[in-house]
């Protein structure tokens, strides 16, 4: 989308147009979705918070200080927060096994350690800060090429390379102090 | 950490993403590590890191099936806000004017002593060289000030009714004027509504703009003595920011004026500093009536007193706030409609049976662009009192698929499950057509309403008959064979020669309405020509 249009869209946005609301709604939800799910693992809590990321964007899309260069990384913002609190919560560990989709033919112990291990790395994450956060999720979960995690979060492909270099050292970090 | 070896980490992921797409191998990231040795136990790990994140990736998000009630909800909520917005803007509009009006009233007693501090010092001469001063003029001020106390000091009624009319026609001049000057400034003016348009009203012959942020107050109609304050523009247009229904004038009885300053000098209020006869009363025969020289400026032009220069522009507006009731215009798209109310660009209006709902233009549907006046409720509640609909929705094709049995057809239209449909030459047919015959329609629903066929495909019967009988009636493509309806198509063939009265025999499919679509008639015998039996002699 052009800088000019979204500019445009968000400003009506901004006066609670529903038709400029429900173009962010379709434009961004279903990414907003796929982030929180690589994230939670969990389709059904993913959903509700996809649905709480946006009521929070109208709360707050009125401030000049929502966001500050890219719109869509914003919205990643509220999603990391959000799923930050959800594992702060504790919650995560109410999360049922068969919730994990799995291979039919894998053995139930595999399966059970694999999962147990995907949440962690995936508890991991939501340790990093939100701008490490947001590029290892698009970046590694979601396939995101650099230059389109640039554009999500309005930062250059250099500055990417240095976050996710970071975000990398310090998830190492953080996975190697939970071993401990 | 350097540049260089954050590089050396991308080059390896994207060996990693490459390995993944299954375009290099394991190997391919061991050479690759190879070729960095002074970076590989620093990047090594990272990387293999890195694998386990995307290995996650396999772990796909299946579908999600709430987003759709997310969206609605988000909706409901955006409406909601928007409506609290436009109330927090009326209240705001109307309390910012009534803090105007406060200011502008404590400024009038200084405006006034300034003014009367300048006709003493300045004399006459001040006072004519104001006569032609516009909103926005530094002698602006003395010039109302001086027709302020014309209009008091005024006694005979009708004489002061003139008065009145002659200040009220001389407010709309210079509103005309100042719209030629590009200046920008806040004026106000009486006048008459002569002419309602969506964008522009014209009050007592000056067009003014409105838009959904002009205030509109009381009950206004063409032909209604309206209020209207407004502000030029350097674009040389006049944008109203508020009109208000005026009370008639007085003409004869012994009444005070109804100009705002004379207002307050007639009716005493609770806020003893405004009223304007305590200030002349000192000296009231130094300002005789015909003070304004009308049509006399003064050729030399005055120094202005800072005080009186930057006092105000407009003169204020005392008009008690609120009104009886507030009218309200809305436009926008029609977001939804039912019986009871319709959300008109996320406000909700109430629909009652005297709301006016003008489709001239365009008929009333959700997404079509309507104007709506309405009545505020004391519980905020907006009531339609008239609707205008004035640009269909430009509603986007919409796909439109169903089955049905054909009724009939022709090269334009056809009539298949009740639906009317358009058919084109670009229309797609597949099979021949037959009165109650499947066909799956593709279509697409126009913004008028339309049904345009895309592609028909027919669909025979699978249920195969087979009788035998006598034909009893015979019409273009339709017989009626022992009672059951056979109809044909380019598909049907006909062996002997067929009349009614022969015997036959029909197999085909059996059609959903009962009747049979042949596939192959066989006349069987021909029945004995009609007429009297041969008489038979004796001996034969």
């Amino acid at each position: 989308m052009q800088p000019n249009a979204e500019a445009a869209l968000l400003s009506r946005a901004r006066e609670y147009d529903q038709a400029a609301i429900a173009e962010i709604y379709d434009r961004y939800s279903l990414r907003i979705y796929n982030y929180i799910y690589h994230r939670l693992g969990n389709a059904h809590l993913a959903e509700d918070l996809t649905a709480t990321v946006f009521l929070r964007m109208l709360e707050a899309i009125r401030s000049s200080r929502a966001w500050e260069s890219s719109f869509s990384g914003w919205l990643y913002r509220i999603a990391h927060n959000l799923v930050v609190d959800y594992f702060r919560t504790g919650h995560q560990e109410e999360l049922p096994l068969e919730e994990w989709p799995v291979p039919v033919n894998e053995h139930p112990a595999d399966i059970a350690e694999r999962s147990m291990a995907q949440q962690r790395l995936r508890a991991a994450i939501g340790q990093l800060t939100g701008e490490q956060n947001v590029v290892i999720t698009l970046k590694f979960l979601e396939g995101f090429s650099n230059s389109e995690v640039a554009r999500a979060i309005g930062k250059s492909e250099g500055a990417v390379k240095s976050l996710q270099f970071r975000a990398l050292a310090s998830l190492r970090r953080i996975i190697g102090g939970e071993e401990l | 950490m350097s540049k260089s070896l954050e590089a050396a980490l991308d080059e390896g992921l994207n060996r990693i993403d490459a390995r993944f797409a299954g375009e290099e191998t394991e190997g391919d990231l061991d050479s690759f590590l190879a070729q960095h040795p002074d970076r590989a136990d620093e990047v090594r790990p990272l990387l293999e890191l890195a694998a386990e994140l995307i290995a996650l990736r396999e772990d796909v998000p299946p579908p999600p099936g709430g987003l759709k009630a997310g969206r609605q909800r988000l909706l409901q909520e955006a409406a909601r806000l928007n409506i609290a917005e436009s109330d927090r803007r009326v209240r705001r509009r109307v309390t910012v004017w009534g803090g105007v009006q406060a200011l502008m009233r404590r400024s009038a007693i200084v405006v006034t002593l300034a003014s009367i501090l300048l006709v003493v010092l300045l004399g006459r001469g001040t006072l004519a060289a104001s006569a032609n001063s516009l909103p926005g003029d530094a002698l602006y001020p003395v010039k109302r000030m001086a027709e302020e106390f014309q209009l008091v000091f005024t006694v005979n009624p009708e004489a002061k009714a003139q008065l009145q009319q002659q200040l009220d026609e001389r407010r709309r001049e210079e509103a005309r004027a100042i719209v030629t000057t590009h200046r920008v400034a806040d004026l106000s003016f009486r006048g008459t509504v002569e002419r309602v348009s969506p964008d522009q009203w014209t009050v007592g012959g000056v067009v003014v703009l409105v838009s959904s942020d002009t205030a509109m107050e009381g009950e206004l109609d063409l032909g209604s003595r309206v209020r209207v304050d407004a502000r030029s523009m350097s674009d040389g247009t006049l944008r109203a920011m508020r009109i208000a229904v005026e009370p008639e004038p007085l003409a004869a009885a012994p009444a005070p004026s109804d100009t705002p300053e004379s207002t307050r000098a007639a009716v005493p209020t609770s806020e003893p500093p405004t009223e304007v006869p305590t200030i002349p009363q000192s000296k009231p025969t130094t300002l005789p009536v015909e003070v304004i020289p009308s049509a006399t400026p003064s050729s030399m032009p005055t120094p202005l007193p800072t005080a009186t220069a930057t006092s105000t522009e407009t003169r204020v507006p005392p008009t008690p706030l609120p009104p009886r009731e507030v009218k309200v215009r809305v436009k926008g798209r029609i977001d939804a409609m039912s019986a009871e109310a319709w959300t008109v660009d996320g406000v909700q209006v109430l629909i009652r049976p005297g709301t006016a709902i003008d489709e001239s233009q365009a008929p009333a549907a959700v997404g079509a662009t309507a104007t709506v006046l309405a009545i505020r409720n004391e519980d905020e509640s907006l009531v339609a009192v008239e609707i205008k609909v004035e640009a269909a929705a430009s509603i986007p094709e919409q796909p439109f698929e169903f089955q049905g049995l054909i009724e009939s057809w022709t090269e334009e239209r056809w009539f298949v499950g009740g639906y009317d449909l358009i058919v084109n030459p670009y229309t797609l047919v597949e099979g021949n057509p037959q009165k109650g015959l499947l066909a799956e329609i593709k279509a697409v629903r126009l913004s008028d309403g339309t049904i345009l066929a895309k592609q028909i495909i027919i669909r025979l019967p699978t249920e195969e008959v087979q009788f035998e009988g006598v034909i009893q009636s015979m019409s273009v493509g339709e017989w009626v064979v022992e009672g059951v309806v056979v109809r044909f198509d380019a598909g049907t063939v006909v062996e002997g020669s067929p009349e009614v009265g022969a015997q036959v025999e029909v197999q085909g499919l059996l059609l959903a309405d009962g009747a049979v679509l042949g596939r192959r008639i066989v006349v069987q015998a021909v029945p004995p020509p009609v007429g009297p039996a041969p008489e038979l002699g004796p001996g034969q």
